[in-house]
């Protein structure tokens, strides 16, 4: 098993973002009594660490990791927020750190939570608030901020007080207001962390279909949700303790780290067809669950040889007389994907 | 400009969401002068000596100080308090992450109180008329410039207590010691030539106590204000007065402004911008 290679190609056109050996730390906040025994010792916790990685214009770019990874670091440093202690950040070619007013031309940063609207007005006034201070002239304003209410679904719900909206409708207030600009670059910090399963499906729908499709927007999207990761992102890259450990496809990431582990309803689970399959190879680490109340008992195998290895397993189990109700391919979790990624890069190092 | 226009149109809209709060605000000043008008006759027949030279109304004398007095309060809290609301509702975090610049934002933040908290004055100065405050009205725009120049001074007050806020959270009680400091030396409710003498006759205190009264920018500029306004002096006759104002106001806006620039600096470098 091996970690994908890190893309650091270096494309004719220019990338969206481009991330060059990029890192932060942040002091640790000591007590006072510790500050008082040793007052010059000092420690630091390495947020973001030597990340390198391009983003391509139009892209939907996903980045995983546990919490404390770095995620929100790496967008607060993108969105001149934060500024980076090493490295270089660059949006279309501006650099964050000796441009910051370009970068912020182009990139709209949209936080988790409902913070940041003002609460006793109206999304009308909040958004005429913000396209004022993205200096939108006042002549294209309206018809713009009408356009990203059209857009985000809120028109008609534009004059009510932003404090009597739904967390479905302050999210998409707040994506409106990054729209406004029509940024070059979205960052989005878990944007669906607040949202009920059915808003959170529609969100991602609405993104796909109105956010980077048509806008071609680059979006760069920080998420827990293996839905999003697989769905909607082009490529996913996987942070932990601020280290990029891996990008690529997320489908091809977890074709690459999962086990081809597949999963069978069976009425026969010690049919003698099994142990033909396990004595010829076919299929390994056979594990039998428990028998369900319809009388139809789960078993799980790996079958090497990806789906054709698969198919045949099926036909001879078939053949042999087993009675089988499914046959489907265990899907590798977020959670999984990410902690083997870790624990492959782990060991790489460790190999090293 | 048109951020900050958008600002304090936001800050507006915001503060006449809670309607009660604001008529309170307003007729609690408007009442304010009935007591101010009794006190300041009561006392006349004694002031009027300390006050020789500031106008020898000490009703009139008083309704300066009051206003003077709610300038430099907003001009002094206004800041720190935005941005401290600003940490706590995200919204700062957002509004710098526009292509806004920074002092735009920072007036945008703080236009309002400061343009509130003159429309108060003029209340103030409305109803303390209505109970029969002379002042020589033509002079008022040499007045007024004088408080524009107030403001400018403590608003340098202002921004350094924000950069504290923007870099501690805690400002360590700086706006109540300069506020609190000021209206007691400063010569809000009584001339800060009583202070000096004060310490000298009637107290054991060190004499630089009494000198405390000349490192307080207030004191130059309400004596400005009442030579002008109560007593029409020429101009030319407050000029020194309005010159020291000046400096200070030079020194502290530079003051705020560098520790602004700085605490920003630090925030973005820390990442500490929005945490609250």
């Amino acid at each position: 098993m091996t970690v994908v290679s890190r893309d650091l190609t270096e494309p004719s056109v220019e990338p969206a973002l481009r991330l060059r050996h990029l890192s932060k730390r942040f002091r640790v906040r000591r007590g006072l009594i510790a500050s008082l025994r040793q007052p010059k010792a000092a420690s630091w916790v390495h947020a973001v660490q030597d990340v390198s990685c391009d983003v391509q214009p139009g892209e939907f770019f996903g980045l995983l990791g546990p919490n404390g990874a770095g995620k929100t670091t790496l967008f607060k440093m993108l969105a001149t927020l934060t500024s980076p202690d090493e490295g270089s950040a660059t949006v279309y070619g501006a650099d964050v750190m000796r441009a910051p007013r370009d970068v912020r031309r182009m990139v709209a940063p949209v936080a988790a939570d409902e913070r940041g609207l003002h609460w006793r007005l109206s999304a009308l006034e909040n958004l005429r608030l913000f396209a004022t201070l993205y200096d939108l002239r006042a002549a294209a304003m309206a018809a713009r901020v009408d356009e990203v209410l059209g857009v985000v679904g809120l028109r008609g719900a534009e004059h009510r007080v932003v404090g009597t909206y739904s967390s479905g409708m302050r999210q998409r207030l707040l994506i409106a207001r990054a729209l406004l600009i029509r940024p070059r670059v979205l960052l989005l910090d878990e944007p669906t962390r607040s949202l009920d399963p059915v808003s959170a499906r529609d969100f991602r729908n609405f993104l796909r279909e109105q956010v980077a499709g048509p806008n071609k927007c680059t979006v760069v999207m920080a998420t827990h949700s293996a839905e999003e990761a697989l769905e909607l992102c082009d490529r996913v890259a996987v942070l932990h303790r601020g280290r990029l450990l891996a990008v690529g496809a997320a489908r091809a990431l977890e074709r690459e780290f999962s086990d081809d582990r597949y999963r069978i309803r069976t009425r026969e689970p010690e049919h003698p067809g099994w142990r033909a399959l396990e004595s010829s190879g076919r299929i390994e680490r056979r594990t039998v669950g428990e028998m369900e109340g319809d009388g139809w008992t789960p078993v799980e195998c790996q079958v090497s040889g990806g789906r054709d290895a698969a198919a045949q397993v099926l036909g001879t189990l078939v053949a042999s007389g087993v009675a089988v109700a499914d046959f489907e391919r265990v899907e590798l979790s977020l959670a999984d994907l990410i902690e083997r990624i870790v624990a492959s890069r782990a060991l790489a190092t460790a190999h090293a | 400009m048109r951020s900050a226009l958008a600002l304090i149109r936001v800050s507006f809209l915001t503060a006449a969401s809670y309607r009660f709060a604001m008529f309170v605000s307003v007729a609690s000043l408007a009442l304010q002068i009935v007591p101010t008008y009794f006190i300041g006759r009561t006392l006349d027949p004694f002031m009027a000596p300390a006050i020789k030279g500031q106008g020898s109304d000490y009703f009139g004398f008083l309704v300066v100080g009051t206003i003077a007095y709610l300038l430099l309060a907003a001009s002094v809290d206004a800041l720190p308090r935005a941005l401290e609301r600003g940490i706590s509702t995200g919204t700062l975090e957002l509004i710098f992450s526009t292509p806004s610049s920074t002092g735009s934002l920072l007036v945008g933040l703080t236009g309002y109180e400061l343009l509130w908290t003159t429309t108060r004055c003029l209340v103030v100065l409305g109803a303390a008329a209505a109970f029969g405050f002379h002042a020589h009205w033509s002079r008022i725009p040499e007045a007024a410039a004088i408080f524009a120049l107030i403001v400018a001074t403590y608003f340098g007050v202002g921004m350094i207590a924000g950069a504290m806020i923007i870099a501690f959270r805690r400002t360590a009680a700086l706006q109540t010691v300069v506020i609190v400091g000021s209206a007691m030396f400063g010569g809000v409710t009584y001339p800060p030539s009583l202070v000096t003498t004060a310490v000298s006759r009637y107290s054991n205190a060190p004499d630089w106590i009494g000198r405390l009264v000349e490192i307080v920018p207030l004191t130059y500029g309400l004596r400005a204000v009442r030579r002008i306004t109560i007593d029409d002096a020429p101009l030319r006759a407050v000029l020194g007065d309005v010159g020291t104002l000046g400096v200070f106001c030079l020194v502290l806006l530079s003051a705020g402004s560098l520790a602004m620039a700085h605490a920003l600096r630090r925030a973005r470098a820390e990442g500490t911008l929005s945490q609250y």
